[in-house]
C-alpha cells in the first residue's frame, strides 16, 4: 500500500515538469554524447525489510553513474551506488529454542552496493518545443554487494559481505543549466529489488531518492551537436563567421 | 579538467561513505552493549524454597587457571544478590544454616569467537562449602553453551537446590544468569544488572 502511495507521488511529480515547463530549450541531450552523473542518495527500506530488519531510512549514500546517449531518447550506461541503512532497537526480551530468555538491544546495519547496467528514456525529448525540464524512465540490472552486521548487545550474532542480484526501475528529472545546457541537475526516484536470503529475510528491497548534478564527459562525433545550432550561439561563433573561413 | 578530478572526487567519495557507515558497536553505550541470559529448571518449584545463602567470595575462572577474591565489585553483585532474593521473599542465612538454595557469582574470562563452551562452571566450587561433601554437580546438559562469540568476561550467577542435595546425592542447579558486555564488572552498575536478570526471572519468588 505504501508502495503505491510512493509511486502515485512520483509519478505526479514526474509528470508535472512535461506538462508545464516547455520552452524552447538548447542542446540539452545529444545523440554520442557521453554524460556523468553524481548524486545524493537517501534510501527507504521497504516491505519484509523494513517491518522485520531496519525500519529506518537511509540518509547515507550515493551513486555515480555514467550514460552514453544512443539518441535524444535514450542513453545506456552503469552505475554504482552506495546506501546505508542503520537501526538499534531498545531493548526488549528474547525467548531462546533451548528455553533460555535473552535480553537485550539488537542492532541492525547494512550496506548495499548495487552496480547496475541500465538504459534511460527521454520520452520528451527531441519535441519541437522541447521541455526545460526532461522527464526521464530508468531501469537496470546487475550485481549487488550486500554488507550486514546484527549486533546482540555487543555480541555478533551475524555478520557477511555476499553478493546478491538486484533489479530497479524508476524515473526522474532532468532540468539543464550551463551556457549550453549540456550539464544539469537529475532528480528521481528509484525503487530497487535486491534479493538477499540471510536472517530470515528473502529480499531487502528499498527506494532511493536521488538528486545530484549531471555532467557531460565527451560527445563522439554523433552528429548531434551540428544539428542543435542556433544562430548567435557563441560556442560555434568561430566556426560560422566567414571571415574566418567559413562554410559559404 | 576538473570533470575528470570531480569523478575521482566522488569515487573516493563514495569509498569514504562506504567506510563511514555506521558501526554499530560504536553506536552502543556500555548499558545497551550488555546482554543478559537467564535459565532454569522447568521441573523445579521455587515456591517450595524459604532460605538462601549466598557464597562469601566471587570464583574467578581464567582460562584454565581458576581463584576466588572478593574486591568492591564482587561485594557489590553479593549485596545486590541478596537484596534481590530479599524482595522476592527468600530469607538469608549463613551457610551453615541449612539454606534451601544457594547462589554463587562466578567470573569468566575467556577469549574465543563461534561456539562457546563453559559448562559445569559451578564445578569449580567444592560441594564441603555447602555441608554436601561428597556430593556431585547436576543441571540441563545445554546451559553453559553459547553460539556468539565471547571476547571478553561475562559474569554467570548460579543458583542451587541445597535442600534435596543430601536425598539425591547431587547439588543441582536450577537457575542460572549470565550478564555480559562492556563494564560489567563495575560496582555502580551491579545492581542494576543484578535486577535485569531478576526481571526477566518472575518465577522467581517464595511466596
Amino acid at each position: 500500500m505504501q508502495l503505491k502511495k510512493y509511486i502515485a507521488t512520483l509519478g505526479i511529480i514526474w509528470s508535472l515538469p512535461a506538462t508545464i515547463l516547455y520552452a524552447q530549450s538548447d542542446a540539452a541531450l545529444s545523440k554520442g554524447e557521453t554524460k556523468v552523473n553524481l548524486m545524493y542518495s537517501a534510501g527507504l527500506p521497504m516491505g519484509a525489510f523494513k517491518q522485520d530488519f531496519i525500519g529506518n531510512a537511509g540518509t547515507l549514500g550515493g551513486r555515480l553513474e555514467i550514460m552514453h546517449y544512443l539518441s535524444e531518447k535514450i542513453a545506456v550506461g552503469g552505475g554504482v551506488g552506495f546506501q546505508d541503512f542503520y537501526e538499534k532497537k531498545p531493548r526488549a526480551l528474547y525467548p531462546q529454542r533451548d528455553g533460555s530468555d535473552l535480553s537485550a538491544v539488537l542492532s541492525h546495519s547494512l550496506q548495499v552496493v548495487p552496480l547496475q547496467a541500465q538504459l534511460q528514456y527521454f520520452p520528451t525529448a527531441g519535441a519541437s518545443r522541447q521541455p526545460v525540464v526532461l522527464p526521464f524512465l530508468q531501469a537496470g540490472g546487475g550485481v549487488n554487494l550486500i554488507s550486514y552486521k546484527q549486533l546482540v548487545g555487543s555480541l555478533t550474532n551475524a555478520s557477511d559481505v555476499v553478493f546478491r542480484p538486484a533489479f530497479h526501475a524508476g524515473g526522474g528529472v532532468r532540468i539543464p543549466f550551463g551556457k549550453y545546457q549540456q550539464n544539469g541537475v537529475v532528480a528521481g526516484a528509484q525503487y530497487y529489488q535486491m534479493r538477499f536470503n540471510r536472517l530470515g529475510l528473502t529480499s531487502v528491497n528499498q527506494l532511493h531518492l536521488q538528486v545530484g548534478i549531471q555532467l557531460k564527459l565527451k560527445a563522439d562525433g554523433g552528429g548531434g551537436n551540428e544539428r542543435r545550432w542556433q544562430p548567435g550561439s557563441d560556442r560555434y561563433r568561430d566556426r560560422w563567421q566567414p571571415n574566418r573561413g567559413g562554410w559559404w | 579538467m576538473n570533470r575528470i578530478t570531480l569523478l575521482k572526487g566522488f569515487v573516493l567519495a563514495n569509498i569514504l561513505l562506504a567506510a563511514c557507515g555506521k558501526d554499530p558497536l560504536r553506536n552502543l553505550t556500555d548499558e545497551e552493549s550488555r546482554v543478559f541470559i537467564t535459565n532454569h529448571d522447568r521441573s523445579a518449584n521455587f515456591r517450595s524454597f524459604a532460605t538462601f545463602s549466598i557464597a562469601d567470595s566471587v570464583r574467578v575462572i581464567d582460562g584454565n587457571r581458576s581463584g576466588v577474591q572478593l574486591n568492591a565489585t564482587d561485594r557489590a553483585f553479593i549485596n545486590a544478590l541478596a537484596a534481590q532474593m530479599e524482595a522476592r521473599g527468600y530469607q538469608r542465612v549463613a551457610p551453615n544454616a541449612a539454606p534451601h538454595l544457594g547462589l554463587q557469582a562466578t567470573r569468566i574470562i575467556q577469549t574465543s569467537t563461534g561456539l562457546v563452551s563453559f559448562p559445569d562452571v559451578w564445578g569449580f566450587w567444592d560441594p564441603f562449602f555447602w555441608g554436601v561433601p561428597g556430593a556431585g554437580w547436576g543441571g540441563p546438559p545445554v546451559w553453559g553453551v553459547a553460539s556468539y562469540q565471547i571476547r571478553e568476561g561475562l559474569l554467570s550467577i548460579d543458583m542451587f537446590d541445597l535442600m534435596n542435595a543430601q536425598a539425591t546425592g547431587s547439588i543441582n542447579v536450577i537457575w542460572n544468569g549470565i550478564i555480559r558486555g562492556n563494564g560489567i564488572f563495575n560496582a555502580n552498575t551491579a545492581d542494576a544488572q543484578v535486577r535485569q536478570l531478576f526481571e526477566q526471572s518472575p518465577y522467581l519468588s517464595a511466596n
